[in-house]
């Protein structure tokens, strides 16, 4: 019985790890699309966040170092798609995708180069330790609970605060107010003073921080500060739909980032399950272990299908998302 | 104006290309003699895994015969499921002029087949493969080369198997009974643990990827905590695996590197939770391969016959030709631990005649008064994980086909 309450326990905690750099993506996402952006450069964004931490985290040993590194090295993205698409008024879409393979090839650029001549940082036994063994003292030490709650890397709490923080800010202060007016409707929100342009530069950059944190995160945490040529590996794609399966809404994206992270979870702990509860869940032992990796991209189809299908008037999508913003064409 | 200096610039950037394409062609006209091409399937600047050890072969190879840089051409992170890309690659390295090809990778082997039967008069050689093309007539120029990797694995084994104390031993494999590669690894090592430990068992977890940073580490997390596993060891490119058990706290044995370097903390040498890592040395092979595959060309690089690569044919290396090794043993290993491996590796350098794993012939160590270990030889009968016997494991068995794990096995997934 206890084996089978860990094992629940363990993949629930997997899952968690996993959907929180999900949730950082979908809620800085969540911060470009409700200002009017639709930003597909998150993937690009991560990668650059997760580069410029990764390597200021392990020259400095400081955890918040790596965390600043990685919320400006987003930043900096940010700004270049912000000045692109706004002061330039390029495509957005087109932009987005630049910033992905920009950044992408930044960091494989910086992290190849480093690597090949022998000059990628190691870790100091420090900030190994300070990035591994997270939780929070006394509370982890409770048998189930603080295994279930308490465990984690100081990064899953920060992006669950982020997450309620950004809802607040969206849905119940003035300054959201203003942001989802000039995602909504730009000509509308300018027509009574709302600065059209300086919103939507403001939520774009402050939305890429927050991405590189998540980047920061597929470094540090999961791949545990080692070089890999792929740290990003496709999780920026699944964020931009979560944030179409979170309503736009970064609170429902705290489930939905661990919901995504559950299956990407599966291919590693549903073994475990399966030997914990051998009468229920013996047949997934003959699942190939391919279906598991296919299974978040399937899902991420699956939910575009349905939300493309389904068209209510509750879609917190932004009637402006994806438009450039026009003032000479009101 | 401003198309003006647009245009101007336009041209400007296609001189500039066209130059720097000149260049590189009259570089390549300029040297004569023989060249090497390699296909890489990671990026040839990896510090630590599979790639590395290939690279590390060719460049002690190189170095060896006193080659120059111009003679090796490299074509790295081209992945081995992608046959225009590995056709591309191929094609590239025959119009540079290349009078050998090698293929690292398993997957390049019927791309490599195919332009083998087209180009007669360059000499092709596959790592890990199994196509057999000698002796179908024109097409005596392709070889494949390998070694008993196993043997190696049955000493990390006996390493495993001696650390443990909840007697689990977790191991992240890349594939499942279809790849004869995997199977008899984990096969061999399984036989090194039960040959000190009869009552460890080992867990197995399949990854269906040869290099896969994220899961590697995951299964390497599962096995020690869903299955109390506290040595983990893996037959897969990455650091993954060595990762989990040092932040778990436990044990690992790394493949295809040491490492013991790639976790270790900054200012430490040797990360002493790594208690070893079986390694390749693939120079061992190029420098011979390489050597032979000249003696079929002149000088300017003109081919001559192929009557010597016939000669040397498949390759197949085992412990005497120093193609692999244990890494150095980590502080956490019991004592005893060195003495043990000695003396099977003493049984290894005599050849695979006398004694090899997958004999019926068990080993198992004595303490003596003395404080010395010796060597009991006993009769056994080889069972698989679901009770059938297993009797005559030949080479054709453990290269090509071995869709069984031996009892003490679980796998834990498909």
């Amino acid at each position: 019985m206890n084996n089978a309450v860990m094992a629940i326990i363990l993949t629930i905690g997997e899952a968690i790890r996993r959907g929180t750099p999900l949730l950082l993506g979908t809620t800085g996402e969540i911060l470009n699309e409700k200002s009017g952006s639709l930003n597909l450069g998150v993937e690009g964004t991560m990668a650059v966040g997760a580069i410029t931490g990764a390597l200021l985290g392990l020259t400095t040993s400081s955890v918040f170092l790596a965390l600043l590194g990685a919320f400006i090295g987003g930043m900096f993205c940010g700004l270049i798609y912000a000045f692109l698409t706004i002061s330039l008024k390029a495509n957005q879409n087109v932009t987005g995708l630049a910033i992905t393979i920009f950044g992408s090839g930044l960091c494989l650029f910086v992290g190849e180069t480093l690597k090949s001549s022998g000059k990628f940082p190691s870790y100091t036994t420090s900030f190994y330790n300070a990035i591994t063994s997270g939780g929070i003292p006394g509370l982890k030490d409770i048998p189930y609970i603080g295994t279930l709650l308490f465990s984690y890397n100081v990064l899953v709490y920060i992006a669950i605060v982020i997450a309620i923080v950004v809802w607040i800010y969206i849905t119940k202060t003035k300054s959201g107010l203003r942001m989802r007016a000039a995602g909504e409707n730009p000509a509308a929100a300018d027509s009574v003073g709302i600065n059209v342009d300086a919103e939507r530069y403001k939520n774009i950059v402050l939305g890429s921080g927050i991405m590189g944190l998540g980047g920061v995160y597929m470094a540090l945490f999961i791949n545990n500060g080692l070089w890999n040529t792929d740290w990003i590996a496709g999780y920026g794609w699944i964020a931009v739909a979560l944030v179409i399966f979170a309503n736009w809404s970064s609170a429902r994206a705290i489930w939905g980032s661990y919901i995504f992270g559950l299956l990407l979870a599966l291919k590693s702990r549903m073994p475990s399950l399966a030997s914990a509860f051998p009468s229920i869940l013996s047949w997934s032992t003959a699942i190939p272990t391919e279906v598991f990796d296919a299974l978040p991209f399937i899902v991420t189809m699956l939910v575009l299908i349905i939300s493309s299908m389904r068209k209510n008037k509750n879609s917190g999508c932004p009637a402006g998302l994806g438009l450039n913003y026009f003032r000479e064409e009101r | 104006m401003k198309k003006k200096i647009t245009v101007l610039l336009l041209v400007l950037v296609m001189i500039v290309t066209s130059l720097g394409v000149m260049a590189t062609f009259t570089a390549c006209n300029e040297t004569s003699g023989f060249k090497i091409g390699v296909l890489h399937i990671n990026p040839v600047s990896s510090t630590s895994g599979y790639t590395y050890a290939h690279q590390q072969g060719i460049l002690y190879a190189k170095e060896q015969l006193g080659l120059s840089d111009s003679q090796i051409l490299i074509k790295d992170n081209l992945p081995d499921d992608q046959t225009d890309q590995i056709n591309a690659a191929i094609e590239e390295l025959i119009a540079e002029g290349c009078n050998m090809i090698i293929g690292t990778s398993f997957g390049y082997m019927e791309e490599l087949q195919a332009y083998a039967k087209q180009y007669p008069e360059i000499i092709f050689s596959h790592g890990t493969g199994y196509l057999d093309t000698f002796g179908e007539g024109e097409n005596n120029n392709m070889n494949n080369y390998f070694g008993r990797i196993y043997q190696v694995r049955y000493l990390s084994g006996l390493v495993a198997g001696l650390t443990t104390k909840t007697n689990n031993i977790g191991y992240v494999v890349a594939r499942g009974t279809d790849t004869a590669e995997c199977t008899s690894g984990v096969n061999a090592f399984t036989l090194g643990v039960q040959a000190v430990n009869p009552d460890a068992k080992v867990h197995v977890m399949i990854l269906n990827s040869w290099y896969d940073l994220v899961n590697e580490r995951g299964f390497a997390d599962t096995l020690i905590e869903s299955y109390n596993c506290d040595v983990v060891t893996q037959h897969c490119d990455t650091e993954g695996p060595s990762a989990s058990a040092k932040e778990h706290g436990v044990f690992s044995i790394g493949y295809n590197s040491d490492m013991a370097l790639a976790v270790a903390d900054e200012g430490v040498e040797r990360d002493p939770s790594v208690l070893t890592s079986v390694l390749w040395n693939w120079g061992a092979y190029y420098k011979v391969a390489i050597e032979t595959a000249m003696k079929c060309f002149d000088e300017e690089g003109n081919f001559v016959s192929n009557e010597e690569w016939v000669k040397f044919g498949n390759y197949y290396g085992d412990y005497t030709n120093g193609l692999y090794k244990l890494a150095p043993l980590s502080e956490n290993c019991p004592e005893g631990t060195a003495e043990i491996v000695a003396l099977v590796e003493d049984i290894m350098a005599t050849g695979t005649t006398e004694w090899d794993v997958f004999t019926n012939t068990a080993l198992s160590f004595v303490k003596g008064e003395d404080g010395k270990y010796t060597v009991v030889k006993s009769e056994r009968q080889l069972m698989d994980n679901e009770g059938n016997a297993i009797n005559n494991v030949t080479v054709a068995n453990i290269t090509g086909s071995m869709p069984y794990w031996v009892a003490g096995v679980e796998v834990h997934n498909k």
